[in-house]
């Protein structure tokens, strides 16, 4: 049970890491402002128009990107199951055991007296 | 002490409705991939809007169930309610990763960029760390009353914001396109079949999740209330 709370939390701080990451990393993807030669710096300046080579938008293929998008889901699906399986399994199997404890205890125990002693 | 979802006739119902989740999942798959048409200007990486929106879809229903176990729990105290907001949340936060994961994705190519902070997308976001504390703070908060109570309660908070996101495509400009409207939708007649299996796909498998998560929750409650008895007579450390 600890282990896979160990696991869980492993997960979620990937999770947490992943998500921050999008939010860190972004900006360095939000804004394409295209390459410029290298210039001598006194040469350039602020206003001044460097012109884009190749093309405005992200040339991504799309193929890569889809498979990316349903491998990504069938992987999380998959470590899901596997996650909420082994939760089961060990809380049931925990549960078993400490009801068969519990039991063997009850019977072993002995009863309370309720009635006085005979004289 | 079993309850009707821990049971026999409950891992019974378990098992029909996880083979109709993945009868209806290999069904969407196939309508997605072949039934359905290549988009004109997209291309190919169009059909992420398949799995993509349905699964924003199923965050919606998700937060639902577990504000639902929230406000039950903090009004009535029952480990099922408590099981359920559980639930609830760690299904919402699997398809928070999965919207998160596949719309940048997309975006790429259909952007030229993986992100904006466009309104809808940023509230999104929002949302999304607000349930994944809620399942961290579930996680390594222990299972003590107060650490449920302020979940849940996290839980109510976080209900608005995704309202908001839901909104903000009709509230403020943004980048982010509303294909499906009243009118019915910018969809090909040819692409409608997909997008209902896949709909249909994900609310079984929303269905399936909360309720295997939930059954897991109530059977770790059930070990908590054993430990506590053993620890009680004395004979925990022989367990």
């Amino acid at each position: 049970m600890i282990s896979t709370c160990r696991a869980a939390l492993r997960a979620l701080t990937l999770a947490l890491t992943l998500l921050f990451s999008v939010g860190v990393v972004a900006p360095a993807f939000a804004q394409d402002e295209g390459t410029t030669e290298e210039e001598d710096v006194a040469e350039s300046r602020a206003t001044s128009f460097q012109a884009v080579s190749g093309p405005t938008r992200e040339a991504m293929p799309g193929g890569p990107l889809l498979l990316g998008a349903y491998g990504a889901f069938m992987v999380m699906l998959l470590g899901y199951v596997v996650y909420l399986g082994r939760l089961q399994t060990t809380s049931a199997r925990e549960v078993a055991r400490l009801g068969a404890i519990l039991d063997a205890h009850a019977k072993a125990s002995p009863a309370p007296a309720d009635s006085a002693p005979p004289e | 002490m079993h309850g009707a979802s821990n049971g026999p006739r409950g891992h019974l119902g378990l098992t029909v409705l996880a083979g109709l989740t993945t009868a209806c999942g290999l069904a969407s798959l196939w309508a997605i991939f072949v039934h359905a048409p290549v988009e004109l200007q997209m291309g190919i990486v169009q059909k992420i809007f398949y799995f993509h929106v349905p699964s924003a879809y199923s965050v919606y229903v998700s937060v639902v169930v577990c504000v639902s176990g929230g406000v039950m729990y903090l009004w009535k105290r029952g480990p099922k309610w408590d099981a359920l907001a559980v639930a609830g949340a760690e299904a919402a936060l699997f398809f928070c990763l999965m919207v998160i994961i596949t719309g940048p994705l997309w975006g790429a190519r259909a952007w030229g960029t993986f992100w904006v902070w466009d309104p809808r997308l940023t509230t999104f976001l929002l949302a999304s760390l607000i349930y994944t504390s809620v399942v961290v703070l579930r996680s390594i908060g222990g299972a003590g009353e107060a650490e449920k109570r302020f979940a849940a309660g996290l839980a109510v908070i976080g209900m608005p914001v995704l309202y908001i996101t839901h909104l903000s495509v009709q509230l403020w400009r943004g980048q982010h396109p509303t294909v499906i409207t009243g009118r019915g939708g910018g969809l090909h007649p040819d692409m409608v079949p997909a997008l209902v299996l896949s709909f249909i796909f994900f609310t079984l498998l929303t269905a399936l999740m909360i309720w295997a998560r939930a059954r897991a929750e109530l059977t770790r409650h059930e070990l908590e209330e054993l430990e506590g008895q053993a620890a009680e007579l004395g004979i925990l450390e022989d367990a």
